[in-house]
């Protein structure tokens, strides 16, 4: 079997489970799809109009000199709106929105809903009440590493793969990392680690990456992100394809790796990916199953010391199967994990309030919308406050439990 | 508006197609569980056309574009932020397979699995469902040009990747 129209077909051969997929659920879900454009589209006619009329009064009014290019998402600018769909004043959908510390966040938005335009990079330096544009252009996977600093992959089209850059003036320039051969002994102060799929450790602080001179000795797939008082969480696999978790609190000279070898797979479908508290003390990490018999079941494991030592929770699997993968979530300020799992097409948010003993359905977010996933990219890089996104704005909570909209999409 | 023939219409249409969709689908994105979900709202999207619907044999080619263009989307969506939802460790192989056969199926659907999303849905569009350039160009919504060089491209890499040095090893 040689022809490559045979091989497509050996590896397409059917033999996994098929799911329990009615036919009328997928016409009643279609036709509820169809109801939900015809209202948008409905609804953007009478936009067109607004939009219209509030140009209009825009360009009567004055421009002052000195005011920086403010995209409307303060409190009046959203208090004047009649309909809460309408286009966002953001100027898009959020895709990507990070806290540095009290004053300053950076969101990326995407302007168009097939995701298919440039986004834009949007900072904030008084806490989100003011908004300036500071890049436009194809920016993926941004992190804020400092209140200036940033760090991105950025889509070259000529080599039709992505640079991984670096900006230090808030976003407005980026340049591709530079990587030298030289090995460091740990990463600088305000650096942090770089890595791809299955490569080496690299520390820098922006200009210049070097190898870390002690690697963890994993096959890396994820560097967690944790605020800067958490220390270095790494996570990957062993040689044999073990999931595995290595950290460092002395800026990787040294590192602590646990192997997960007691978690039951056959074939896993999402790799270890913590989730730490603040002070770097607590950590959390999920993984699934794909045991034809237990389909999609999530392990969780949690260390209460700097991941020294790793004991596995909900031993009484009180978390559902997620399709594809539920989300590694994050540990509010009070020490309760929080995780969202996609079941039935809808998004559910659990958690934990007994140290992951149990879970049980966390509906009730006040500020938030129920079915707003969490993610692992939401807590401060000062680890003082958390933020998250959506296609209806950018929320802020200083307990990670309760919230408040700061802007409007 | 929608009537019940228009639901039994649908459902024998599901019926009819959804392994072949979702076989699709697996080549496409390379994890059952993606390949479910991908498939699953490619069918939403017919249904909710359902009742446009006026040239039946139109019908799988409509059905081909929406998987494909839900898998771009998704995939674009996946390398902002880097996730990788399939499974490291492939699926578990089918009763009566011999270690070879897994082994070869395996390390093959690896490899598709490497190709940039573009190239294997140029691929698997036109050496698994046998599709003229034309088709393909309309399913991915772009020119037969790009579609020429996608396809030569993902089989360049692929080539490169399964370690091929004579034509006769692999017919690609």
């Amino acid at each position: 079997m040689n022809r490559l129209e045979d091989l497509l077909h050996d590896v397409a051969r059917d033999d996994h489970p098929l799911p329990r997929v009615q036919a009328s659920d997928l016409y009643a879900a279609g036709r509820r799809r169809y109801r939900r454009r015809m209202w948008v589209r409905a609804g953007a006619a009478t936009v067109v109009v607004l939009v219209t009329t509030v140009g209009v009064a825009a360009v009567m009014r004055p421009e002052r000199a000195g005011e920086p290019d403010r995209v409307p998402g303060s409190a009046s600018a959203s208090a004047s709106r009649s309909i809460d769909w309408a286009p966002a004043s953001l100027g898009g959908t959020i895709v990507n929105v990070r806290l540095v510390d009290d004053a300053t966040l950076y969101a990326q938005v995407s302007p168009c809903a097939d995701d298919n335009c440039p986004q834009r990079l949007l900072a904030s330096t008084d806490g989100g009440r003011t908004w300036q544009e500071r890049y436009r252009g194809p920016l993926a996977e941004m992190v804020a590493r400092g209140p200036q600093t940033l760090s991105a992959s950025i889509w070259n089209p000529s080599t039709g793969t992505p640079d991984e850059s670096v900006s230090t003036d808030g976003g407005k320039t980026w340049s591709p990392v530079v990587h030298s051969t030289d090995p460091v002994a740990e990463v600088p102060d305000g650096g942090w680690l770089s890595g791809g799929l299955g490569a080496g450790l690299a520390a820098g602080d922006g200009t210049t990456f070097q190898p870390l001179k002690n690697q963890p000795g994993l096959q890396l797939r994820h560097l967690a992100q944790v605020a800067r008082t958490a220390g270095l969480w790494v996570a990957g696999t062993t040689a044999d394809g073990t999931p595995a978790i290595a950290v460092s609190h002395d800026r990787g000279r040294t590192w602590t790796v646990r192997t997960f070898a007691d978690f039951p797979h056959r074939g896993y479908l999402s790799y270890p990916r913590p989730v730490v508290s603040a002070d770097g003390r607590t950590a959390y990490v999920t993984m699934q199953v794909s045991d034809s018999d237990a389909p999609n079941r999530p392990s969780v494991y949690r260390t209460g010391d700097g991941g020294a030592t790793w004991t596995r929770v909900d031993t009484n699997g009180t978390l559902p199967a997620a399709r594809p993968t539920l989300t590694p979530g994050y540990i509010a300020a009070d020490g309760t994990h929080i995780v969202s799992l996609p079941v039935d097409g809808t998004v559910q948010v659990w958690a934990s309030r007994d140290n992951g003993t149990s879970y049980t359905r966390y509906p009730d977010r006040p500020g938030l919308p129920a079915d707003l996933p969490v993610s692992d990219g939401m807590l401060a890089l000062d680890g003082k406050g958390y933020v998250t996104g959506d296609g209806q704005g950018i929320y802020r909570s200083p307990d990670g439990l309760s919230w408040t909209r700061i802007a409007t999409a | 508006m929608a009537t019940y023939d228009d639901e039994t219409r649908f459902a024998a249409y599901f019926e009819g197609r959804y392994r072949t969709v979702r076989r699709t689908a697996y080549l496409l994105c390379g994890d059952w569980h993606w390949a479910d979900d991908l498939a699953q709202t490619a069918f939403v999207r017919v249904a909710s056309s359902w009742h446009r619907v006026r040239d039946p044999a139109a019908l799988d080619a409509y059905t081909r574009t929406c998987l494909v263009r839900a898998y771009l989307a998704e995939s674009r969506r996946m390398w902002r932020r880097r996730e990788r939802p399939y499974a490291d460790p492939p699926d578990s192989p089918a009763a009566g397979d011999d270690a070879e056969v897994v082994s070869r199926r395996q390390a093959f659907a690896g490899v598709l699995r490497q190709l940039p999303p573009r190239q294997r849905a140029a691929v698997v569009l036109r050496y698994y469902q046998g599709l003229d350039v034309a088709a393909v160009a309309a399913a991915l919504g772009c020119t037969e040009g790009t579609v020429k060089s996608q396809t030569a491209r993902g089989l360049a890499k692929l080539r490169r990747l399964l370690d091929v040095t004579t034509p006769e090893e692999v017919s690609l």
